[in-house]
């Protein structure tokens, strides 16, 4: 008797309140960036860190080399390797994460790999012996991290969120979320970059009001407006540039050299010398005002080259200006101005640019905040959201996010019709009815589309699908409702249903923009990681979920109304409960899913005389009210 | 009177529209019955405390935010979108002024869909629309004061929208303290004047970013 009222007390043995330290899970926060990486985590005191590798070193080069005889090197190992291999070193691929070939050859730089137009126009790297995709490649670097953070924190992770500059676009996130997937990881949230700073920020120093977060990266610029108010996160409004960062710097100092050293067609070698020359003195130009950087060919003298302040500055000019028109658009979607704000906060190595510092400051007039890394700042809020979200956190904090960009689909004459605004908070869902436009019309193609301007050739292609077996009827009569579904990691799902006829049909898309379900399947078998043992672990963890929330339900249903019962029926409800208790204890998730049935079917006459006494006792309550 | 429905959960009554279950404390879906100013708890009318309702939003995402639902079954994260979605919704609509006066002349009845001609009816109004539109094509945006000029436009724009929100506020009030359907009709015409004008704002804002 006293372990069934034990194991049907909710918050005692079944769901704690307290977090004991067997209960604590193994989560983590990625910062998965274009020119670094890095993962971080909280420690028992419920500060956040960054985890170091062997060598004490927490920012992982976001560098993958794939030589020939079927390494993979990652970080400083494929830096080491690049001048070896330097068409089979993969570098910035964030840069191309779920964008089609000719977004990247839009914008891109010289490199020394390949690339192709793969599946759906996305963009493949080609190497000298092999075809990788940008997700694969981003999966390999998860993983070094995901490896390096179960050392230290002594086993497998429970869950991860990966950080995403907060202008990317479905595709990107898309690809983003795959890329964990592929790294065996559970991606228990995919936060957007500046938010994740805000919130290192916000609980380090226990701030309140409205914030400006100006996140300058290697590829990705990121503008967002908070407002802070007891420990709620809530994003105003964001905006960016998902393809400007300190690459572009490197990439303008890059060609000032190879024009000094007169090389107007730079073999794959000579240019990663090149690259790394001139991010050498990008980085010393942030602390004197002139340098000299040695460039050494494999063959003939070393060039010593040297690059004033004011050089940089003038070549970089424009790439820093470029960064005001999102700022002032984000501050007007929000409905502020400059001297509203309490601060603004720099994130990204790129912020270290005393020009970029300048411009941040006549652009908001104020002096910016730094107190924290900007390399670092990123992955420890990402840190914060994992414990957040992994149940075991002790603060009550709550972020509120936005989708960046608006989502809408395409109607006559080649136009967007936006059905969710760019600055919406997620999740959100809204539909929109549209007809037909001839007699007996029975499908509707569907095209969904991302981005602010108003032609379809404008914004970006997400999917693209039919909504078939509409009943045939005159031009105009049949209802055909479109949702959008944004969910909380900004994700997009777009189904559409005919709803003038009983007939509901309904077709449900994930833009597939990063990789394919199957190809995705594909790739996870290949790799050996998930397979069938975890799809069953998975299953069970759901049944036992489930089973915990039934016995709870049910305790409480005991407590409340345990009268209901006579001895006889209440000893059976208590039985049914404890074979589930017992049932729920076992691996096997038939046989607990099965005793949850049982239970649910065995205790609806207990429903019914509740119902029954709940609708009585609202009655009374109103007789009460009417005579008073 | 509050109508009693069963918790999916537990099987216990609970108060159709409340949060969570009296006796088991599970999520319960949003009541589809509730409209926005229920859902909020405010009284139904075109003036509201915009402070309050940043409060309410705040509180009720710190209960319903699917951050919190992570480790729980799928029908409890389901509710826990669902909630936040129509929080999320609700908030939008009746933070902003024209879209909080569109709802509500739907929740009164009034009419039951937002007028989508891209031309106003009426010809006064209509010469007045195209007289502002004259004045924005006419600003040389080659000019060295473009970007003032459209600024000063912007501005004198905004006090006229102040002024319709004035009114359209006062036909509101008129219907839901005064218990006069008139006011209803002079809302309805100062939302599409509104609406009108936001429109131009729109087409102002994006011709200003040019100078952004």
């Amino acid at each position: 008797m006293s372990v069934l009222l034990d194991i049907a007390e909710p918050g005692q043995s079944l769901r704690p309140h307290e977090v004991r330290p067997e209960d604590r899970k193994r989560v983590v926060g990625i910062d998965l960036g274009t020119t670094f990486s890095l993962v971080a985590a909280v420690d028992v005191q419920g500060k956040p860190a960054c985890i170091p590798d062997d060598e004490g070193r927490v920012a992982l080069p976001s560098v993958v080399c794939y030589p020939q005889d079927g390494r993979i090197l990652v970080g400083d190992r494929a830096i080491a390797a690049s001048e070896q291999y330097p068409t089979d070193t993969i570098v910035s691929v964030k840069r191309t994460m779920g964008r089609s070939l000719d977004d990247v050859v839009a914008s891109e730089h010289r490199t020394g790999f390949g690339l192709e137009a793969g599946e759906g126009g996305m963009v493949r790297i080609v190497t000298s012996h092999h075809r990788v995709s940008p997700v694969e490649v981003s999966a390999h670097i998860l993983k070094v991290l995901a490896s390096r953070a179960e050392e230290a924190l002594g086993g497998s992770l429970d869950g991860v969120v990966i950080t995403v500059p907060a202008y990317f676009d479905d595709a990107q996130r898309q690809a983003t979320k795959d890329a964990g997937r592929l790294a065996g990881l559970e991606v228990l949230r995919l936060v957007n970059e500046p938010t994740a700073a805000a919130l290192a920020y916000g609980l380090d120093q226990g701030r309140e009001g409205l914030y400006a977060i100006y996140d300058l990266g290697g590829g990705t610029f990121d503008i967002s407006i908070l407002r802070l108010t007891q420990g709620v996160f809530q994003v105003l409004s964001t905006g960016g540039d998902s393809a400007l960062g300190g690459d572009d710097f490197d990439h303008l100092l890059c060609e000032y050299i190879l024009k000094e050293i007169d090389e107007a067609d730079p073999s794959p070698a000579v240019l990663q010398i090149c690259k790394a020359a001139a991010r050498q003195a990008k980085e010393m130009l942030s602390r004197v005002d002139v340098c000299e950087v040695r460039v050494a060919l494999p063959h003939g003298e070393p060039f010593g080259i040297r690059v004033t302040r004011e050089l940089f500055e003038e070549m970089i000019d424009d790439l820093v200006r470029a960064t005001g028109t999102p700022c002032r658009r984000a501050m007007k979607d929000a409905g502020i101005r400059g001297h509203d704000l309490q601060g603004v906060v720099l994130v990204g190595g790129s912020t270290r640019v005393p020009m970029v510092r300048q411009y941040v400051k006549e652009l908001f007039g104020r002096e910016p905040l730094s107190d924290l890394d900007p390399d670092q700042v990123v992955a420890l809020g990402a840190a914060l959201q994992a414990q957040q979200l992994s149940g075991t956190a002790r603060g009550d904090m709550l972020l509120l996010d936005v989708t960046p960009l608006s989502l809408g689909i395409e109607t006559m004459g080649e136009l967007v019709e936006k059905i969710i605004a760019r600055n919406a908070p997620i999740p959100t869902a809204r539909s929109q009815d549209f007809t037909t436009f001839k007699d007996g019309q029975t499908a509707m193609a569907i095209h969904v589309l991302q981005g602010e301007r108003e032609l379809v050739s404008d914004c970006r292609s997400l999917a693209r699908f039919e909504l078939r077996g509409i009943p045939p009827m005159t031009a105009g009569a049949a209802r055909i409702r479109v949702t959008f579904q944004v969910d909380a990691d900004g994700l997009l799902t777009v189904s559409a249903q005919e709803q003038t006829t009983g007939v509901q049909q309904s077709v449900a898309v994930k833009p597939s923009y990063g990789l394919g379900d199957a190809e995705i399947e594909r790739m996870l078998r290949e790799a050996m990681v998930h397979g069938e043992a975890d799809w069953r672990q998975r299953l069970l963890h759901e049944a036992k979920v489930e089973a915990e929330r039934v016995l709870s339900a049910a305790g409480a249903a005991l407590r409340e109304d345990g009268d209901l019962l006579d001895e006889n029926e209440l000893k059976r409800v208590k039985g049914l409960m404890l074979a589930l208790w017992e049932a729920s204890q076992k691996e096997d998730h038939e046989g607990i899913n099965r005793a949850r049935e049982t239970l649910d079917r065995e205790t609806v006459f207990f429903a019914e005389r509740r119902m029954d006494r709940s609708v009585r006792k609202v009655m009374t309550g109103r007789k009460v009210d009417e005579f008073q | 009177m509050n109508r009693v429905d069963v918790c999916w959960s537990c099987r216990g009554g609970v108060v159709a529209g409340e949060g969570f279950c009296p006796t088991c404390r599970v999520i319960q879906p949003p009541d589809p019955r509730r409209d926005h100013f229920h859902y909020f708890g405010l009284n139904p009318g075109f003036d509201l405390d915009l402070g309050v309702l940043d409060t309410v939003y705040r509180q009720r995402q710190q209960q319903f935010h699917p951050d919190l639902f992570v480790s729980r079954g799928a029908t409890e994260r389901r509710y826990s979108m669902e909630h936040v979605t129509r929080l999320n919704e609700g908030y939008r609509t009746l933070k902003d002024p024209l879209t909080r006066g569109e709802y509500l002349l739907k929740v009164t009845g009034f009419r039951e869909q937002t007028p989508e001609n891209a031309t106003p009816s009426d010809p006064a109004f209509l010469l007045e629309i195209m007289e502002w539109r004259e004045t924005l094509e006419e600003v040389d945006l080659k000019g060295k004061n473009a970007a003032m000029q459209l600024q000063q436009l912007r501005d004198r724009m905004m006090e006229t929208c102040d002024a319709e929100v004035v009114t359209l506020g006062k036909g509101f009030h008129d219907w839901f303290v005064g218990g006069k359907r008139e006011g209803l009709a002079v809302a309805a015409q100062h939302t599409d004047r509104l609406r009108y004008f936001t429109r131009f704002l729109d087409e102002l804002d994006r011709k200003s970013e040019l100078f952004f």
